[in-house]
């Protein structure tokens, strides 16, 4: 999928991801990167896949990210650059 | 406090458990396959295990050596490896352990500044192929090293293996190493996570050792669930020994690979006492942890749950239930959680203990470690514990003992430990990094040090007897930058309140400091005698039975002598030193010996005694005070120089250069610099000294110990030679008016003798001789000879003029003697073109040259001196200065030799 904006993201400035991983994520797992559950759905065969939105300040945090999941054995399926998801809204709401 | 320097090699540097590998216990499950492709591979020079946590890592790797009993070095790194420095220093502490009587060439390297990789895996290579055993070192947790210069030599080792050595590293992630060229080197074998996997069979013999009910069927479905991996398949079946069902176990297992986070309270939690559950969390507040530590860190809290048969009662459960507990030492006595466990615990903290408890907690853990001399640990806690003050009180007592050792490179550690805003808050700190400035040369961040420590010492109270040993430590401080800035009076005050402000039982280093620069003061005022006696009462009384005190003495007369310019005292008090400080035990104080010795052995012309120590101080090179260190190859390139020795000149100088990168410090290299410009105006080649000028730094700040090499003189050549003859002559006399000061009489002589040459090129030949005679007088007593063979062949007939007219002679016509030994490496015999003078600052006057140009056109004495307006008579003498000068006896070889060296056009 293309994303028509992409040039405004930045390596060193902020920028909201979405990030999809296999499994379910906890509670203190989520606390280390400040993101929030976007959804839980279920891919079959008894499988869940979650799909989290992070904010982060730049790049490097989003690396510290990656590097949580992995060391917590969470397979990424995918990764994606949501610049328009506001999670203050989606939280209230 | 005993000071004893056997003492001193006792202080613990390096953590052992660091050095443990995971011992092995009956529970693991032996994973054969792995260890014979282990084994097989074991003629490469390379093994990378790059699993997730939990894969077994670890312990296969410590089944493999111990079961084929292979010879060990095992490092668990952690952050603090990221310092090149403790890095090494670990790997000297895993050699000496394997080999404790070798001695390494990578010691060399231990507590010196930045190195480059290339040098350092260049050592540890040679320490490797020295090994006639195979030896094995494993790096455990590859990955929390971030440090490319680690990464450059562990790769540049790798590229060049020692024959029998072979690195294993074992990573979570793959580490930045061009793995391709080692792939199809063949030098690599890859251990990944489906290698670590466990098979169905491994996981059937795991079930027997948790004799957990699970059928083979379950096993199936339990290893394609976790992709083999152990840590999911071990708490699956401790899940089910705890009586849960499995398809709740496998269900977990399938929505979220955070097992152990989902199942952790059902499977540690179960059914523990609370006072076990406490004990669970206070232990993963540690890195590792031993039974008497955790004893130590109870009583230091008020918690009726927490009690010694507790305690006891907490390791058999530990033992028992497995809680990912890995053994550190084959004796049981410490531990460390497996990380994922660990962490686990980390998040429940809160439920159990208040911050202040876990703040105490913390405090308990490094008073512990600091009562069993592990001081880096004791520290690492104390800072975790947040209570910075403490941290300072920690630091502090240590810090002196440190200072007292001479131990700079560990203080900059130490210092680095602490988070910024210490640097500034912390007065301790402040005042620690000052000293460090002061022995890096730095004397700009020296000045701002000693205004930021001026601030934070409002709050200290006098009265309090540890506050008046800070504020001692802060006048050291001054009583050093004043005597750099040339006020004696203040040096005299500063040093005299230090003195009265520290105790003479405890900080040694700073209070010993204060002597000195009193003492030096005092000689500086005339007052030698006072000076020598003010060491003697410091020290004195105890230097016949402690070689420390001895040492310390020694020092303080070295500096004085180096003022005094005294060769004699000099070379028996350096020599002395030398012994007492012992290289390996004091190493800045053994290399201040040998720069005295040198320095001594240099001035009075005994150049072959040199070269003998020199390559003893090669090898200590980053164990002293750069500068000092610097000095002495300036020393040795002077001696090469005078001696003929181009070639190693050249390889000295590159030395040197190579040196002052290593250092790191921009004022050292800038002082290398200055050298060179020196050696550069020596040979004759002005165009490239005024190339490399711009970045020479002729104002090191070094000159005020009156060390040999005056870099300030370099400036003054250079200016003369290059037509700013009026700025380099104000120089000068400004440099002439400290060393008279300062009375440092072995600047004087030489900044005299070079005054000498500049009034001769100017043909005031009398106030030459009047300057020249007055540094003679000077370095009679004294036996100052290189001073005036260092000033090249202009300075000859000055010399004779004032040896044909003094009674007292002899050492004029020493020096005369001297300049005919000379001679064998005088620019006739140069071994090379290159070095052959062109123009030097002891080159014909004007006045000569002009007779010269008339003679070369054909004109007799007569002629010359009607052209000039001049007596005949003059002209002889010019004409006979020209001759010396040019090493000729006749009117033809002296055009002859004039045109050669283009001093004149060519007929």
């Amino acid at each position: 999928m293309s994303h028509p904006h992409t040039y405004t993201i930045q390596f060193s400035g902020p920028g909201t991801y979405r990030i999809r991983v296999l499994g379910n994520i906890g509670k203190n797992m989520l606390d280390l990167f400040e993101g929030i559950v976007e959804s839980v759905d279920d891919i079959g065969e008894g499988k869940v896949s979650t799909s989290i939105i992070v904010n982060v300040l730049d790049q490097a945090q989003l690396c510290g990210i990656i590097n949580i999941l992995y060391d917590h054995r969470l397979a990424l399926i995918s990764l994606i650059w949501a610049p328009s998801y506001n999670i203050k809204e989606n939280i209230s709401t | 406090m005993n000071r004893s320097p056997e003492n001193f090699t006792k202080i613990q540097f390096v953590a052992k458990s660091k050095l443990y590998k995971p011992a092995l216990r009956k529970e693991f499950v032996n994973r054969k396959a792995l260890i014979e492709q282990l084994e097989a591979n074991i003629s490469a020079p390379f093994t990378l295990v790059s699993a997730s946590t939990g894969c077994g890592k670890s312990i296969t790797v410590s089944q493999w050596i111990e079961e084929k009993g292979h010879n060990y070095g095992w490092l668990s790194l952690d952050e603090e490896h990221n310092d090149v420095q403790v890095f090494l220093t670990y790997i000297v502490a895993l050699f000496k352990e394997q080999w404790p009587q070798r001695t390494f060439h990578l010691e060399s390297l231990l507590g010196g500044s930045d190195l480059p990789s290339n040098l350092i895996s260049a050592l540890l290579i040679n320490d490797l192929d020295e090994t006639h055993e195979p030896y094995v070192l494993v790096l455990d947790d590859y990955h929390v090293i971030r440090e490319q210069k680690i990464h450059e030599i562990i790769q540049e080792i790798l590229q060049f293996p020692p024959e029998k050595f072979h690195l294993v590293i074992l990573t979570r992630r793959d580490p930045p190493f061009k793995m391709a060229r080692l792939r199809a080197q063949n030098k690599l074998l890859e251990i990944r996570m489906v290698d670590l996997a466990f098979t169905a069979d491994e996981a059937i013999k795991l079930r027997s050792k948790i004799a957990s009910t699970i059928t083979d069927e379950q096993i199936k479905s339990l290893i394609q669930n976790t992709e083999g991996w152990i840590t999911g398949i071990t708490v699956g079946l401790m899940g089910l020994k705890e009586g849960i069902s499995f398809e709740k176990i496998l269900a977990s297992l399938t929505n979220s690979n955070s097992i152990i986070s989902d199942l952790f309270d059902e499977v540690v939690y179960k059914g523990l006492p609370i006072n076990i559950q406490k004990y669970l969390i206070l232990t993963s507040l540690l890195d590792q942890f031993s039974l008497e530590l955790i004893r130590t860190m109870e009583a230091s809290i008020d918690d009726s749950d927490l009690t010694q048969p507790g305690c006891r009662e907490f390791i058999r459960l530990s033992r028992e239930r497995n809680f990912f507990l890995i053994p550190l030492d084959s004796t049981g006595e410490w531990y460390r959680y497996h990380h994922l466990f660990r962490s686990q615990l980390n998040y429940r903290t809160e439920r159990y203990f208040t911050k202040e408890v876990v703040e105490r907690l913390y405090k308990a853990a490094s008073g512990w470690f600091e009562e069993n001399q592990m001081f880096e640990e004791s520290l690492i806690y104390a800072i975790r514990s947040k209570d910075l003050q403490f941290a300072v009180t920690l630091f502090n007592r240590h810090r002196i003992e440190l200072f007292n050792h001479d131990r700079i490179q560990k203080l900059n550690q130490f210092i680095s430990l602490f988070p910024p805003q210490a640097m500034n808050d912390c007065l301790e700190i402040v005042l620690s990094s000052a000293m460090l400035q002061n022995y890096n040369a730095n004397f700009v961040d020296l000045a701002k040090h000693i205004d930021r420590a001026e601030e934070l010492s409002k709050a200290l109270d006098f009265y309090k007897p540890y506050d008046r040993k800070l504020f001692g430590e802060l006048h050291c401080l001054k009583d050093i930058m004043s005597f750099k800035s040339g006020d004696i009076e203040r040096t005299l005050f500063y040093a005299e309140k230090a003195m009265e402000f520290i105790p003479g039982d405890e900080h040694y280093f700073h209070r010993e400091s204060s002597v000195a620069y009193y003492s030096m003061a005092l000689y500086v005022k005339g007052l030698k005698d006072q000076a020598l006696e003010n060491l003697d009462s410091e020290f004195g009384k105890f230097a016949s039975s402690d070689p420390y005190y001895k040492m310390r003495l020694l020092q303080g007369r070295c500096l004085i002598h180096f003022l005094e310019g005294n060769t004699d005292l000099l070379a028996t008090d350096g020599e002395a030193l030398k012994t007492f400080a012992a290289s390996d035990i004091f190493p800045a104080a053994w290399m201040m010996g040998a720069y005295s010795l040198a320095t001594s052995l240099y001035i009075t012309n005994r150049l072959d005694k040199i070269g003998e120590f020199h390559e003893d101080v090669k090898k200590h090179r980053y164990r002293g005070w750069p500068l000092w260190i610097m000095h002495f190859y300036f020393i040795k390139c002077l001696s090469d120089m005078a001696t003929g020795k181009w070639e190693e000149l050249d390889r000295e100088i590159t030395h040197c250069e190579i040196l002052a990168n290593e250092f790191g410090q921009e004022s050292i290299k800038g002082l290398v610099k200055a050298f060179q410009v020196e050696v550069f105006l020596r040979k004759g080649d002005i165009d490239s000294a005024v190339a490399i000028s711009p970045f020479a730094n002729f104002n090191v700040g070094s000159s005020f110990w009156g060390l040999y090499y005056i870099p300030e003189l370099t400036q003054v050549k250079l200016l003369i030679l290059t037509g700013k003859e009026e700025k380099g002559k104000e120089l000068l006399q400004n440099l002439i008016h400290s060393a008279r000061e300062y009375r440092k009489n072995n600047h004087l002589i030489q900044c005299l003798a070079l005054k000498a040459i500049v009034y001769a090129r100017e043909s005031r030949y009398e106030q030459a001789k009047e300057l020249l005679c007055e540094a003679l007088a000077l370095s009679k007593d004294l036996n100052h000879k290189r001073t005036f063979l260092d000033m090249g062949w202009g300075i000859l007939p000055l010399l004779k003029e004032i040896g044909e007219t003094q009674a007292d002679n002899a050492h004029v016509l020493s020096l005369l003697n001297a300049f005919e030994e000379e001679k064998r490496y005088s620019l006739k015999k140069g071994p090379e073109k290159n070095i052959t003078p062109k123009k030097s600052i002891s080159d014909l006057s004007k006045r000569e040259l002009e007779i010269l140009l008339l003679v070369s056109r054909g004109a007799n004495n007569g002629e010359i001196a009607e052209e000039l307006f001049i007596s005949l008579d003059t002209v002889k003498k010019h004409l006979y200065r020209a001759y010396q000068k040019l090493y000729v006896n006749n009117r033809m070889a002296a055009v002859r030799r004039a045109q050669e060296l283009d001093l004149l056009p060519e007929e």
